[in-house]
């Protein structure tokens, strides 16, 4: 162990050849994941989701606003990822690291991308009053792959969300919020990241630690849903790959995504 | 707040807790792989993380800080957005968290064997998941714990309580609704072996006879945690150790 | 010369050596997307950003208005990272190369654009790369239909699509290839599609980025016989 720490390039080589990696993974095997909902109970909907020993946690909380006047039939939802020096000595205090800013978009164009949420079931009356769903993601301990455990997270926390009945007022056109009635709205879909690294050059990893991180070059994330459709594709630098090495990943993503989707489903019956 | 009674003639609380009675507790080291001490603890619906770095080399940054005859501590409060009823617009960097992360820091200033790591920082980052009351002592807890668990020296466990005053009665460790009514709030950090207090903050009026009957009950309370934290460290210790002479 | 019109791709225009203080910079248009890169480097770098075997690099993402947020972040990595595979950069250890990208105008497939954008004025700099990042965007419409039988030719696919055209598409695909082997580098996909409509995605973009790259090695010959005169 002591060599992986002094050379880890060349002692992870060693391992390769072996077609395994120090952590007793294949290369295209993914670290346990275990997922829990409704820990958080000052939350509307919340999720924690243990991959390997990456760790975060999703709380959604849902207010009332006024619509923003493009979109007055429907109603908002914002990701937030945090991860900020408790979770890793990588992480230096202050504001967000670009890391969490770059999770934050993704997570952000995925949810406009996939229609989990119709965010017309979000309207209470259009034009006047809508919820929005603030989705605030923290990474409690970081070792690897924040972004397959923080799309779980989310999507396992929307799914838990209950919000409370909303009437309006007829007369005087004031909400009033029942909270002993709280309804689960549908989710649609239920789209699951994987995310593969490359290491040099020629080896594809799936769902990298935070030590092999560091050692590898480029990462693919490949999003698929219930369908197997790719929901979204994102492969950032590396060296040029061909054509058939992706179609491996979309097709170990998509394997991988049905196994995931078998959690969501036993925590939300 | 009128028509809420904080406690009931029979003696028994909002949330059917005898006056002197603490919260369920439930407290776990070494939850985290990255930190170097870690630990979560429970005081009934407050759930607090805390994560230790260090001692280790200062940080640039943080170059005014650095002292030659021991190390200094960086203490961090967040509070995640979603922790409380109504939603926290910032979870860092606000008011309230700054106070909170300063006082963390002084009682550890008093308690930990700063020098013996000269030149050096410990981090202490502390997140609370859901507050329910008494976040100040369910960190000070936590960060005792997680510590332990980095293996820092320190004169003795901190462990920490809240009390307040109802109907010419302490009660300890209280919860939300106690602490948004307008009673006095005495929080106080002990050293349990050493029999000293590190911390105390009163928040509120309270007669200057009536104290040494909140302080009693508020060290006991401490006293009773420190039972609790004790068994956690030594349970956890065990655990260790056994996974030590297996392998 | 109109080389326009034997394209798919609309009004295609670059400019290069723009400005006069930087290493290099190109103006970049593609339809009435339109991006102006400044390439800076190999300078000097901060102490504690230099990294010893190999040069690092910054880019920055200045948006048409207002201050960057978010989303410019995460172009900001994606730009970044192929940078970081295209640039040579074991030859300058300890320097730093710093792109700068700023939006003049968006008018859809912004993102494809910025990396051709930063692909030419890389290449005015003269910087030593592996190959030339060339970035096409493909957008993938679908026609809700009445009946829904008919509805594998309801397909449409569009080469460089306009905020107008991404607006009315369900998926939009944006693939980086290399200018030597046309090998993807990179690659940005959102928004529900089949494995097969992604490879026809793919297959598009690749036939597109030959003409790019066509494209790019005219403007640079025209820059270059400018310069001799």
């Amino acid at each position: 162990m002591e060599l992986l720490n002094l050379q880890p390039v060349e002692s992870y080589k060693t391992f390769l050849k072996e077609n395994i990696r120090p952590d007793g993974r294949e290369l295209m095997e993914t670290r346990q994941t275990v997922l829990n909902v409704g820990s958080i109970s000052t939350a509307d909907g919340s999720a924690l989701v243990k991959l390997g020993e990456t760790m975060v946690i999703c709380g959604v909380k849902a207010e009332l606003t006024i619509p923003s006047a493009e979109d007055p039939g429907k109603g908002i939802v914002v990701p937030n990822m945090e991860m900020s020096a408790l979770c890793s000595s990588h992480f230096k205090p202050g504001p967000p690291s670009e890391q969490a800013q770059v999770i934050t978009k993704f997570l952000d164009n995925l949810l406009k991308s996939c229609t989990v949420i119709d965010t017309a079931d979000l309207c209470v009356m259009k034009d006047k009053l809508v919820w929005v769903l603030y989705c605030d993601l923290i990474c409690l301990n970081y070792d690897g792959n924040a972004l397959d455990a923080s799309v779980l997270a989310l999507i396992a926390a929307l799914q838990n969300v209950k919000i409370p009945e909303v009437t309006v007022d007829d007369e005087s056109g004031l909400p009033h919020t029942n909270m002993e009635v709280k309804k689960a709205f549908a989710t649609r879909g239920m789209p699951c990241a994987t995310t593969f690294t490359v290491f040099d050059g020629s080896h594809i990893i799936a769902d990298p630690t935070l030590k092999e991180e560091d050692i590898t070059e480029g990462n693919i994330t490949v999003v698929t849903d219930e369908h197997d459709n790719l929901i979204y594709v994102q492969r950032q630098g590396g060296l040029a790959m061909p054509e058939a090495e992706m179609q491996k990943c979309v097709k170990r993503a998509v394997e991988h995504g049905s196994e995931m989707r078998k959690l969501y489903l036993a925590v939300a019956s | 707040m009128a028509g809420l009674e904080l406690l009931s003639d029979q003696g028994y609380r909002i949330d059917g807790r005898k006056p002197d009675e603490l919260r369920r507790i439930r407290c776990k080291l070494g939850v985290f792989t990255q930190a170097d001490g870690s630990a979560y603890i429970e005081q009934g619906n407050t759930k607090v993380l805390a994560a230790i770095y260090g001692p280790r080399e200062a940080d640039q940054n943080m170059r005014n800080q650095i002292c030659h005859d021991k190390c200094f501590l960086n203490c961090e409060y967040t509070q995640a957005t979603f922790s409380t009823a109504e939603r926290k617009h910032r979870s860092r960097g606000d008011r309230k968290g700054q106070d909170m992360s300063t006082h963390i820091k002084q009682t550890f200033e008093a308690t930990i064997q700063t020098s013996l790591y000269p030149r050096s920082q410990i981090d202490i980052y502390l997140q609370v998941l859901q507050a329910d009351g008494s976040n100040y002592c369910a960190c000070i807890n936590a960060a005792s714990l997680a510590l332990i668990d980095a293996g820092i020296a320190m004169k003795d466990y901190v462990c920490a309580c809240s009390a307040s005053l109802t109907k010419g009665k302490p009660v300890i460790d209280i919860n939300h609704v106690e602490e948004s009514s307008d009673c006095a709030e005495l929080s106080v950090a002990i050293l349990p072996k050493l029999g000293q207090i590190v911390y105390s903050e009163l928040n509120g009026r309270l007669h200057a006879n009536e104290l040494p009957d909140v302080i009693d009950a508020v060290v006991r309370g401490c006293k009773d945690l420190f039972v609790v934290m004790d068994r956690t460290v030594r349970e956890h210790l065990e655990e260790t150790a056994t996974t030590f002479t297996h392998s | 010369m109109d080389l326009n019109s034997s394209l798919p791709l609309g009004n295609l225009q670059c400019e290069q050596k723009v400005l006069k203080n930087t290493d290099g910079s190109a103006m970049y248009t593609a339809g009435e997307t339109n991006v102006l890169v400044g390439v800076y480097g190999p300078a000097d770098c901060k102490e504690s950003k230099q990294d010893v075997k190999q040069a690092v690099v910054e880019v920055n993402f200045r948006p048409k208005i207002g201050i960057p947020g978010v989303a410019e972040k995460y172009m900001e990595k994606f730009v970044c990272k192929i940078c970081e595979s295209v640039i040579l950069r074991s030859f300058h250890p300890r320097t730093a190369f710093s792109v700068i990208v700023q939006v003049m105008q968006d008018q859809g497939s912004l993102l494809s654009c910025a990396i051709n954008a930063v692909s030419m004025a890389l290449q005015d700099a003269g910087i030593s790369m592996r190959c030339m990042p060339v970035a096409v965007t493909v957008a993938l419409q679908k026609k809700e239909k009445e009946d829904n039988e008919m509805k594998d030719d309801s397909k449409k696919f569009v080469i460089s699509p306009s905020t107008k055209d991404e607006e009315e598409s369900v998926a939009i695909a944006t693939f980086v290839f290399d200018s030597a082997q046309y090998d993807s580098i990179s690659a940005y996909a959102c928004g529900p599609m089949t494995s097969d409509e992604y490879r026809e995605c793919l297959r598009l973009a690749k036939e597109a980025s030959k003409h790019i790259v066509r494209f790019f090695r005219d403007s640079v010959s025209r820059k270059v016989s400018t310069d001799i005169r």
